[in-house]
C-alpha cells in the first residue's frame, strides 16, 4: 500500500486539506470553521482519511501551512504560505508564473521560478484591505452575502470609489457612498475595485513577467478576476478549486 | 465599467492677471526644451532654493516639484476623458511598484515614477528635458534631498545639496534689523505651554550657509564650465528684491474687504515668484498684478460681493481639485489668504557682497519664502495671518504625505480654537494623488463648517 | 545570554534613578547618535538614550500630533507626556530628521520643566536643540558643527556650574574609545563563520551601552567577551543584515523573530550604537574637533555628502559587510520613515547587483501588530534563502 502525504492549510476562518498518493491528489476538503487550528486540522484530516478509507498509519508525513500552521501540533513540517503557494501553483500550471493568493487573512504575490522556487514575494496581512476579511466586512455593512456582492458588482455600470488606504476608513467611505446616493451595484463594484487595487499593489511589487495565477478564497470572485485582467492587461488563470493551492503545495513539500 | 471618479476641476479665478499664469507656465516649459536643444545646461532643482544664481550663470532650471503639480492636474496625452487617471496617479503606481511607499510625498512619487518610465517625454507638455545637473536643498523637508538624489542616481547626473539645518522651534527669523511685534497671544503664554522663541542667527550659521552657496558656485563651474559673474548675479538679485517689494504690497492690498483676490488666485499667481524670481518677466508680472489689485481695491471689487465669512487656508494645495477653493462662495465665504508661497521681507541689498546678502536671506526662513518649517514658525505664521486677514475660520490641509506641513496642524488647530476662538476644519488627502481624496467626506465636512461659521456671523 | 547586561536591559529607568541618587549627579536623555555624548560625560552627566515605550493607545500624544508621522517618535513623546522620563534632568534633540527635530517643541509642551532665565534667556534649557547639519562633508561643515557643539557645551557648563576642560574631554574620549574598541571586537566576532553571538544578544549589549555609564559597561564587556570566546558556536542559520529604524528594547523582538525563523543577524544598520560608529575618536587633535569629526562620519539614512555622484550609504554598508558572508538583507523600516524608505529601492537594487543578495522589506508600526506580521514574512524569506 502506498504511503500518503497530507497538506493542511489553516486560515483565520477556514481549513483546507489535501491528500496525495504518488503525487496525485486523491482527496481534498475545505471547510469554514471557528474552532482552533489544531482541532480543525485534526478533524479535517480524519474526514479525508475516511473518504479514501485509510487510517493514520498510512500517512507518511503531514505538512501545515497558513496562519495557524504552528498550532497544528501533529504536523511534522511547517512551511509558510508563500512557499506552499509557489509549489502548488507550479504543480498545477507546470511552468513558472506569478501567483496571487488572496484569502481571509491576507494576500501575497509570489514570483515563481523553475521547480516552484520562490524568487520574490510581497505579502500583506496587516491591513484587511485586499483580503477576504475586507469583503466580509463590506458585506456586513451592506447587509448582503459575498455571492450577492460579487453578482451586483458584476452588473454595475460604474464604480463608487472607496479609498484604498485603510480598511477602517474604507468602511466609513462605503457608508458615505451609501448616503451620497450611489447605487448598490456601484458600491459593490467599488468594494471589489478596492480589493483589486490592493492586490495590484502586491503584484506590482514583484512584477508580472510570466502568467498570472490567481488562487485563494478571493479568487472565487468573478468580478475581481475581471478587474485584475483589465488592470494587468493579461488573462488571469484561476484553478478549478482556488482554495486548495496552498494546501496542495504543503503536501508537495511533504513528499 | 467606468470608475465614478470624484468631480475634480480647476478653480475659478477672479483676477485677470491670474489668467496669464497658464501661458506663462507653458512658455517656461517650452523655453526649457528650447534651452536643452540649444545645448544650454538644464538643472533640475526645487522650489525652496533661491534661483538667482541659475540666471546669473546661464543655467535653465526646471522643477520636478512643479512638474508634479501639472501631473496632478492633467491626464495622458492631455485627454479630458475622466475615465483616464491623472498622470500623477499613473506615475505614483510605478514608483510604488518599485518599492517607494505610498506615504511618501505625492510630488516625489509622481516625479520618481515619471523618471522610472524611462521616457521623460511621455508626460504633460512634452515632459521634462533631461537634466545636466541636479541641485536641491535640505531645508523644509528631508524628502526633497533624498528624492532628487535618487533621480540623480537614476539619471546618472551630478548632484548637489545646499544644506540649511533646521533652526528649531523658533518663530521665524525675519529680516535682521527689523523688530518683530510680539505675537497677539504672548500674554497667553504660560511657560512651558506655548513656548515660542526667537534666536538671532549665529556667526557659524551664516558662515556655513555662505560656504554652501560658494560650494554650489564651484559645483556649477565644475560641471558646466560656466563662470560666476558678480555683476549678473547682482542684476538678478536686484530684480528679486524689487519684485519682492511688489509682492509685499500685494500682501497688504489683499487685506481689504471684500478680498480683492482669493486663494484660488493666490495659489496661481505664486508661480512666477516661486520659480522665476530674479527675472524681468517675474517683475513685470507682479507689477501688472499690483496694478490690477490697486484698481480692484479702489473700486471695492472682491472675489464675492457680500462676504459672510473669511477663511484662512493652511498648507500646500490639493492640485488635482483646485475647485475646492471656490466651494464656500455659495455660502458667502471666501478664502481670503494663504500664507504659503508668499514672501517675507528681504534684507537690504548688499551689492558689494551679494553672497552674504543671499546667505542672510536664505537663513531667513527658506530663502524668504513662507514655507512650512518648524512648529513655532508654523503656529505663529497662522496666528498672525488669521489676525491680519481677519479670518473667522481656517481650513487646514491635513497633508497625509507631507510631514513638515501636516505635523503642526493639530497644534495649530488647538491654538487657534483655544486661544482665539477660531474654528478650523481639516481637508485630508495628498497633494496630487487623487486616489486619497474622498469627495463625500470632504464636502460633508465643508458644508457643516460653513453652517457653523454662518451661525457665528449672525 | 548576556546576563551581565540583563539588569540594565530590563530596568533601565530604575537603574538610572538609582545611579543618580547614589552618585548625586544628573542624567540627560538624548534621541540621536549625533548627540555629543562625550561632552555630557565630561560634564559628569549620564547620557541616556530615550526610546519609545511600546505602550498603546497613545492618548496623550494624539491630542498634539497627527497619526501619519513616525510611530516611534509618537511613542517617545507619549512617554514624555505620561511622565515616564521625568527623572531626566534634560533632553537633547538633534536635527536628525524632520520629525525628530520637531521633538524640541513637543517635548517642551508635553513634559514642561521650568528652568531659570536671565532676562528671558534660558541659559540651560531643559530641551536642548542641536542644529546638526545634514551634510557630513564639504567646506565649512566642521566649523559649523563645532559652533553648535560649543553652544551645547556652554549649556552643560551652565547647568553644572563647572567648566568642561579639554582635559576632561580627553578623559571622556578615552572611556568612549575603549567602548568603541569593545564594540568593534564584538562585531568582528559576529562576522566570524563560527558565530557565537546571536543578534538579539548583540543588540542587548549595544542597547545597554546607551543607557549605562560607559566605564561600567566597559568593565562588564571584558567578562562578556571572555565568556563568548569560550562558547560553542551556534547552530548554522541564514546570515542576515538588518537595516532599520526605531529598533529599541520593544522592537528588538525583530531579532528574535529572525532567529526563530532560522536566521541570525550578524550585522546591522539600525541607528543604535556601532551601526554608525565603526571607529574611534582621534586623540591626536583637540578634543572638540575630534568629537566633531567623529560625528561627521555618521553615514545614516539622513546624512548626505558632497559627492557629485553619491552612493556613500551603499559603499559604507558594503564596507561594513566585508567578510560577514551575508545571505540576505532585511529592512525593518518604520512607517512614514522617509529617509529609510527613499533609499530602499536603490539599496535593494545594488545589493542584488553588487552583493548578490536579495532583500525583504518589512514595515514597522512600532507595535506588536507589525512584529507579529513580520513573523510570516521573515519565515518565508528565510525559507526562500534556504531553498
Amino acid at each position: 500500500m502506498t504511503m500518503l502525504v497530507a497538506g493542511i492549510d489553516t486560515g483565520q476562518q477556514s481549513v483546507k486539506a489535501v491528500l496525495l498518493e504518488d503525487s496525485e491528489m486523491v482527496a481534498h476538503k475545505a471547510y469554514e470553521t471557528e474552532t482552533d487550528s489544531d482541532t480543525a486540522a485534526r478533524d479535517t484530516l480524519e474526514d479525508l482519511l475516511k473518504e479514501v478509507g485509510a487510517d493514520r498509519n498510512r500517512v507518511k508525513r503531514i505538512a501545515a501551512t497558513g496562519l495557524g500552521r504552528k498550532e497544528v501540533s501533529f504536523a511534522g513540517i511547517r512551511k509558510t504560505q508563500e512557499t506552499c503557494v509557489a509549489r502548488g501553483a507550479y504543480f498545477l500550471l507546470g511552468r513558472p508564473c506569478t501567483a496571487l493568493d488572496a484569502g481571509a487573512g491576507g494576500c501575497r504575490a509570489v514570483k515563481i521560478g523553475p521547480q516552484g522556487k520562490v524568487l520574490e514575494f510581497s505579502s500583506n496581512s496587516k491591513c484587511a484591505s485586499g483580503t477576504g476579511s475586507f469583503l466580509k466586512a463590506a458585506c456586513e455593512v451592506l447587509q448582503i452575502d459575498l455571492d450577492r456582492l460579487d453578482d451586483l458588482a458584476g452588473r454595475a455600470e460604474d464604480i463608487a470609489k472607496v479609498s484604498t488606504t485603510c480598511a477602517v476608513f474604507a468602511e466609513s467611505a462605503i457608508i458615505s457612498n451609501v448616503h451620497y446616493g450611489y447605487t448598490l451595484e456601484s458600491i459593490c463594484a467599488g468594494v471589489c475595485d478596492s480589493v483589486a487595487s490592493r492586490l495590484m499593489d502586491a503584484l506590482n511589487r514583484v512584477g508580472i513577467e510570466e502568467e498570472l495565477f490567481f488562487c485563494g478564497g478571493v479568487a472565487k470572485s468573478k468580478t475581481i478576476k475581471r478587474m485584475l485582467e483589465r488592470l494587468t492587461g493579461r488573462p488571469v488563470l484561476v484553478p478549478s478549486d482556488s482554495l486548495l493551492t496552498a494546501a496542495l503545495g504543503a503536501a508537495l513539500s511533504a513528499v | 465599467m467606468e470608475a465614478k471618479k470624484p468631480k475634480t476641476a480647476p478653480s475659478k479665478k477672479s483676477i485677470q492677471t491670474a489668467r496669464e499664469v497658464w501661458p506663462y507656465v507653458k512658455a517656461e516649459y517650452a523655453a526649457a526644451h528650447q534651452a536643452k536643444a540649444e545645448g544650454k545646461p538644464v538643472v533640475w532643482s526645487c522650489a525652496i532654493i533661491p534661483k538667482e544664481l541659475y540666471w546669473a550663470m546661464d543655467l535653465y532650471p526646471v522643477f520636478p516639484e512643479h512638474y508634479a503639480v501639472l501631473t496632478g492636474m492633467m491626464r495622458r496625452d492631455g485627454t479630458k476623458d475622466e475615465s483616464v487617471e491623472k498622470e500623477a496617479v499613473r506615475f505614483a503606481r510605478i514608483a510604488e511598484a518599485a518599492g517607494f511607499a505610498g506615504y511618501l510625498c505625492g510630488y516625489a512619487r509622481s516625479s520618481i515614477g515619471h523618471v522610472l518610465t524611462g521616457d521623460l517625454s511621455d508626460a504633460p507638455l512634452g515632459g521634462l528635458p533631461k537634466p545636466d545637473l541636479i541641485v536641491t536643498t535640505s531645508f523644509v523637508c528631508d524628502l526633497r534631498g533624498k528624492w532628487l538624489r535618487y533621480l540623480a542616481q537614476e539619471l546618472n547626473v551630478p548632484f548637489y545639496i545646499l544644506d540649511i539645518p533646521e533652526r528649531g522651534c523658533d518663530i521665524p527669523f525675519l529680516q535682521p534689523g527689523l523688530r518683530t511685534a510680539l505675537l497677539p497671544f504672548y500674554n497667553k503664554i504660560r511657560r512651558g505651554e506655548r513656548d515660542l522663541f526667537f534666536s538671532p542667527v549665529a556667526d557659524h550659521e551664516l558662515d556655513y550657509t555662505q560656504k554652501q552657496w560658494e560650494e554650489l558656485v564651484k559645483f556649477i563651474e565644475n560641471v558646466t564650465g560656466h563662470r560666476y559673474d558678480q555683476d549678473r548675479f547682482n542684476e538678478a538679485l536686484d530684480l528679486s528684491y524689487k519684485t519682492n517689494e511688489l509682492r509685499l504690497e500685494i500682501l497688504e492690498l489683499r487685506k481689504a474687504a471684500p478680498a480683492p483676490m482669493g486663494v484660488a488666485d493666490g495659489l496661481t499667481v505664486m508661480y512666477p515668484g516661486l520659480y522665476t524670481l530674479g527675472t524681468q518677466r517675474a517683475y513685470d508680472f507682479y507689477e501688472r498684478l499690483r496694478e490690477e489689485l490697486r484698481d480692484r481695491v479702489t473700486q471695492g471689487l472682491g472675489v464675492i460681493e457680500k462676504e459672510k465669512f473669511r477663511l484662512l487656508w493652511m498648507g500646500l494645495a490639493p492640485w488635482f481639485n483646485m475647485s475646492l477653493f471656490n466651494y464656500f462662495e455659495k455660502y458667502g465665504g471666501v478664502f481670503a489668504f494663504e500664507p504659503i508661497y508668499n514672501m517675507v521681507p528681504f534684507p537690504p541689498r548688499m551689492p558689494e557682497n551679494p553672497m552674504r546678502e543671499l546667505t542672510i536671506r536664505t537663513l531667513q526662513q527658506s530663502g524668504g519664502l513662507i514655507a512650512p518649517s518648524m512648529i513655532g514658525q508654523a503656529v505663529s505664521t497662522l496666528v498672525n495671518a488669521a489676525h491680519e486677514y481677519r479670518c473667522s475660520g481656517a481650513v487646514l490641509f491635513y497633508l497625509i504625505t507631507c510631514r513638515p506641513v501636516v505635523y503642526p496642524t493639530v497644534e495649530i488647530a488647538r491654538v487657534l480654537q483655544e486661544d482665539f476662538g477660531i474654528p478650523s476644519v481639516p481637508l485630508e488627502c495628498d497633494l496630487i494623488d487623487e486616489r486619497t481624496y474622498s469627495e463625500a467626506q470632504t464636502l460633508a465636512r465643508f458644508d457643516a463648517f460653513a453652517e457653523q461659521l454662518l451661525k457665528r456671523a449672525e | 545570554m548576556a546576563s551581565v547586561f540583563q539588569d540594565w536591559m530590563e530596568n533601565r529607568h530604575e537603574k538610572v534613578k538609582s545611579w543618580k541618587a547614589e552618585n548625586g549627579r544628573k542624567a540627560y536623555g538624548y534621541l540621536c547618535c549625533m548627540t555629543p555624548e562625550e561632552i555630557l560625560y565630561a560634564g559628569g552627566i549620564l547620557p541616556v538614550k530615550v526610546t519609545g515605550s511600546g505602550a498603546q493607545p497613545l492618548e496623550i500624544v494624539d491630542k498634539h500630533v497627527v497619526h501619519y508621522a513616525c510611530p516611534y517618535v509618537r511613542s517617545m513623546l507619549d512617554a514624555a507626556g505620561r511622565g515616564d522620563y521625568d527623572y531626566l534632568d534634560g533632553i537633547v534633540v538633534c536635527n536628525s530628521c524632520d520629525i525628530m527635530s520637531r521633538c524640541e517643541y513637543y517635548w517642551r509642551i508635553l513634559s514642561p520643566h521650568q528652568k531659570p532665565t536671565v532676562l528671558g534667556v534660558e541659559l540651560s534649557p531643559y530641551v536642548l536643540y542641536i542644529k546638526s547639519p545634514e551634510k557630513i562633508s564639504g567646506p565649512g561643515v566642521h566649523e559649523y558643527l563645532l559652533g553648535e557643539f560649543r553652544i551645547f557645551k556652554q549649556h552643560i557648563e551652565r547647568e553644572t556650574r563647572e567648566s568642561i576642560t579639554d582635559k576632561k574631554l580627553s578623559q571622556a574620549i578615552e572611556v568612549y574609545n575603549e567602548h568603541y574598541d569593545w564594540m568593534q571586537r564584538m562585531h568582528a566576532l559576529r562576522k566570524d563563520k563560527s558565530l557565537k553571538i546571536p543578534g538579539s544578544e548583540a543588540f542587548m549589549v549595544e542597547f545597554t551601552a546607551l543607557q549605562m555609564p560607559k566605564d561600567v559597561h566597559n568593565r562588564r564587556m571584558a567578562s562578556f567577551i571572555k565568556e563568548v570566546e569560550n562558547r560553542e558556536p551556534l547552530s548554522k542559520g541564514v546570515r542576515v543584515f538588518l537595516s532599520g529604524g526605531a529598533v529599541d528594547q520593544f522592537t528588538a523582538r525583530i531579532y528574535s523573530v529572525i532567529e526563530e525563523a532560522g536566521g541570525n543577524v550578524v550585522a546591522e544598520d539600525i541607528g543604535v550604537g556601532a551601526s554608525y560608529f565603526g571607529h574611534k575618536i582621534d586623540t591626536s587633535i583637540p578634543p572638540m574637533d575630534a568629537i566633531v569629526n567623529h560625528r561627521l562620519d555618521v553615514h545614516c539614512p539622513h546624512t548626505m555628502t558632497s559627492d557629485y555622484h553619491p552612493r556613500e550609504r551603499l559603499d559604507y554598508i558594503k564596507k561594513k559587510l566585508e567578510g560577514a558572508d551575508i545571505q540576505g538583507a532585511i529592512f525593518f523600516v518604520p512607517m512614514y520613515c522617509e529617509c529609510r524608505n527613499l533609499e530602499y529601492p536603490f539599496l535593494k537594487e545594488k545589493f542584488k547587483e553588487e552583493l548578490g543578495i536579495p532583500s525583504l522589506y518589512l514595515e514597522s508600526d512600532y507595535g506588536q501588530g507589525s512584529l507579529d506580521e513580520a513573523v510570516s514574512k521573515v519565515e518565508a524569506f528565510i525559507e526562500m534563502l534556504e531553498a
